[in-house]
């Protein structure tokens, strides 16, 4: 026997629950939308880049290869079925607002992304830091103005600074309702870090071709040097994917001034890494 | 903010970085010197997280969240700083 606190919501096969404005039907979750909100995607993309990370932390076995390369299929196929996903609009997002103190007033896909940046703080945090410790207790760390390029460090930096410029300028474009110059601003960015990447690759080439090689294999200085820029270039190089990504969905017409959040996230994304560039540069060129 | 209060946000980023620059080549490297560039390198990462993420502007519960993992790294980095080889 359903008890009588429960029948208000069970009984009947149209039967709900309210949920901050929207709908819990028997059929699962109601937005107003024609797609649902689950979605397996994000959990193909978690496996793929833990499968990718155990095969590079592998590669020194045989298997470790082979492993790296599975992971990188899988992490491609969830990439690119994900963004197949949005572009067909095959889901959509649960109430837009958190329900429950203190996120009564907060965006929820914003709020994830607040979330994933704050552990992007603590695990950039921790590199720098262990770069200090290696740096502070290191008794010969070469001065940074014999090895690195100041001029392509500068150029670099000003070269990211404007790219945050840029992307701030498209969120502020489609909050207006402008879809050109939404375009115009993420495909700058764009560019702009390609030129990024252009940059240091021809920085990591001249330092690779110098009479005294400063390659992967010249010691720690150059180690923590390629590993720190290294991944910050990959997380550059995500940055660039998303925003070709985000383009290609603006030209579609996929924002509005209602609908930006995607805009919204990318942009914090890369402004976090122009942040981690702005401590990169003193740190490795300067001090 | 408007259009032209960012560029101005933006235009203090290019500033600062030429100014670290500048100080990197106008006085001999000393604690001070890079103290300096130091501080010249966090007040641009405050003005990004302020006004090109809106954080000056986002829900006080927003603001409180990324109190925490900057406080954990500012200890990390002290404590590797200070810290000694064993």
């Amino acid at each position: 026997m359903t008890p009588e606190w429960l029948s208000g919501i069970t009984g009947g096969s149209t039967a709900h629950l309210s949920a901050g404005g929207h709908s819990l039907t028997d059929s699962g979750y109601s937005a107003g939308h024609e797609g649902g909100h689950v979605s397996s995607r994000p959990i193909s993309l978690s496996l793929g880049g833990t499968v990718t990370i155990l095969g590079l932390s592998l590669l020194g076995y045989s298997f470790g290869l082979p492993i790296m390369i599975i992971g990188g299929v899988i992490l491609i196929w969830a990439v690119v079925g994900w963004s197949r996903d949005d572009l067909r609009e095959k889901f959509v997002f649960p109430p837009t607002v958190g329900e429950r103190w203190p996120w009564t007033d907060v965006a929820k896909l914003k709020f994830g992304m607040w979330i994933f940046l704050t552990t992007e703080v603590v695990v950039f945090g921790s590199i720098l830091g262990s770069y200090l410790f290696i740096r502070a207790n290191f008794p010969n760390w070469p001065n940074p103005a014999e090895i690195h390029d100041l001029g392509l460090g500068l150029t670099n930096t000003i070269v990211l600074l404007t790219s945050s410029l840029t992307v701030v300028l498209a969120v502020h474009s489609i909050r207006d309702g402008h879809q050109r110059g939404l375009v115009l601003g993420l495909t700058a960015t764009l560019l702009l870090g390609a030129t990024f990447m252009a940059v240091k690759a021809a920085e990591w080439w001249e330092l690779f071709n110098e009479a005294i090689p400063f390659n992967f294999t010249a010691g720690l200085p150059a180690s923590v040097y390629y590993f720190t820029t290294g991944l910050h270039g990959a997380h550059v190089l995500g940055g660039m994917i998303l925003a070709a990504y985000l383009i290609r969905k603006a030209l579609n017409g996929g924002f509005s001034k209602e609908n930006y959040v995607g805009v919204e996230n990318f942009g914090l994304y890369w402004h976090f890494v122009d942040i981690l560039w702005v401590f990169i540069f003193p740190l490795f060129y300067l001090i | 903010m408007e259009t032209f209060g960012l560029i101005g946000v933006w235009a203090y980023l290019v500033a600062a970085t030429v100014a670290e620059v500048i100080v990197f080549y106008a006085f001999p490297a000393s604690t001070l010197v890079n103290t300096s560039i130091g501080v010249l390198a966090a007040s641009k990462a405050v003005l990004i997280v302020l006004y090109f993420m809106h954080l000056k502007y986002e829900p006080r519960s927003i603001q409180i969240l990324i109190i925490p993992p900057a406080f954990l790294v500012v200890v990390l980095v002290l404590t590797m700083v200070f810290s000694l080889p064993h």
